[in-house]
């Protein structure tokens, strides 16, 4: 009876700690796998997993973090298990001259960039390759350290801030490309009285 | 710290990742220079639209309710969670599924869902749709759907877990007027292609194996083809 009792309470502590992060969870499976169903096995299964490793993780610690680190690991697993290619799209690094600059562009580009709408960060965001998607999500949109990151990923800092300098940059070059594309095509529906496009 | 310098920093000052020294050092020069502070102004409204638009993305609540159900569950279980999540399987299927092995020589989907539809003794639990989801709940090691909803006709009465080419598997058992079919549900091969439901005979059995990327399933049964047609969902039907 003793056990049954303490093992209550420990799914009752479970669900203070864990369940707050189900939201950021639930995103951060999205951003892996891009598809509902799949992100609802992923999370599903991570939360099940911590569950059953919960007298591991250490109270005071991140505990979204935590999370997120055995989301990655399942997902890279079952990606494994199916065989499936996995598209680690490293792009050549060339550090030094690109450090040379922050990741930030001119003033009426980042106007074009600061005009996007919702759908076009998310999919700016999609169009990356997995691991500069996983950082940048969970830098600019889930708020980790650089450390928290590293360890998710299980790569050094360094790679982590590499991986981050890179996205954001590819992020904002998609995002200025589908700006001017949408702004040229605004001008061409508003001559024929089209309200479709986003004005320019 | 000057104009020149501050670029390299402005990605590490907005994450807060520079070391108090140098992020004074940066915010004393923003005091006095205008043009770093637009800099940094326009990244981290970048930063914001970026949060503020992605954000809003939320786990859809019945995601929320089955993990909430299943915590509770694996709370009450008998089982420690760790036992009933990993080893589950293996202690409750593979048994069964080791018996199975050994009698198909070389098992195709259907000869083992024809298998597991004469294994009748094998039922882990005998009761009613909501009975059976809260027994599969804690341990079905996958995302189970129940295949068919009961009518005036069909009832789901019992399930058990089992493996498919290595594959978790949970074999659903139906009444159908009086008469007794299985659903055999499972993870896809990888080179799954779905299509209308694939209908067939073997040793005896009827079955129909249809499905889309996410689960299959093979219905068995011992009526005839045209009846076992009838029960797959319209959506399979040719
Ligand atoms: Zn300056």
């Amino acid at each position: 009876m003793a056990i049954w009792k303490s093992r209550k309470s420990n799914s009752e502590r479970f669900k203070r700690e864990a369940l707050p992060h189900l939201d950021a969870v639930y995103r951060f499976a999205l951003t892996m796998t891009h598809d509902g169903a799949l992100a609802d096995d992923l999370v599903q299964e991570t939360y099940m997993k911590a569950l059953a490793a919960f007298d591991s993780f250490q109270e005071g610690t991140n505990c979204k973090a935590w999370l997120f680190r055995i989301l990655r690991n399942t997902f890279v697993n079952q990606v494994r298990d199916r065989r499936k290619e996995v598209v680690v799209e490293e792009i050549p690094e060339g550090l030094g001259a690109l450090w040379a600059d922050s990741s930030s562009f001119s003033d009426p580009e980042s106007a074009v960039i600061l005009a996007s709408t919702r759908q076009q960060l998310q999919n700016a965001l999609n169009a990356l390759p997995i691991d500069f998607r996983t950082a940048v999500s969970l830098s600019d949109i889930e708020g980790l350290t650089y450390q928290e990151i590293a360890d998710v990923m299980a790569t050094p800092i360094g790679t982590v801030m590499s991986r981050l300098y890179r996205g954001r940059r590819m992020m904002k070059e998609y995002l200025l490309r589908q700006g001017q594309q949408s702004n040229s095509q605004g001008k061409v529906l508003s001559l024929v009285g089209s309200k479709t496009g986003r004005g320019g | 710290m000057d104009c020149e310098h501050l670029p390299k920093y402005v990605d590490f000052f907005l994450d807060g990742e520079l070391a108090d020294v140098e992020h004074a050092a940066i915010e004393a020069h923003l005091q006095q220079c205008e043009s770093c502070r637009e800099v940094i102004s326009r990244e981290s409204r970048f930063r914001a639209a970026l949060r503020q638009s992605l954000r809003t993305v939320v786990a859809p609540g019945s995601l929320r309710d089955q993990i909430e159900a299943k915590i509770d569950s694996a709370g009450k279980s008998r089982y420690l969670p760790t036992l009933a999540y990993a080893a589950g399987i293996a202690l409750i299927a593979g048994l069964g599924y080791a018996v199975v092995a050994n009698i198909i020589a070389n098992p195709g989907f259907e000869e083992q869902a024809i298998a597991f539809h004469q294994q009748n003794e094998k039922t882990e639990i005998v009761g009613n749709r909501s009975e059976v989801d809260s027994f599969l709940k804690i341990r079905a090691p996958f995302s189970y759907q129940v295949p068919l909803e009961d009518t005036g006709d069909i009832k789901l009465v019992g399930a058990r877990l089992a493996t498919v080419g290595g594959n978790p598997a949970v074999v659903f058992l139906y009444d159908g007027g009086g008469r007794r079919f299985s659903v055999t549900q499972y993870k896809p091969p990888s080179d799954w292609q779905p299509g209308p439901a694939r209908i067939g005979r073997q040793e005896g059995y009827t079955y129909a194996t249809y499905g889309d990327g996410a689960l299959v399933q093979t219905l068995v049964g011992d009526m005839p083809e045209a009846e076992l047609t009838k029960i797959v969902p319209a959506a399979w039907q040719k």
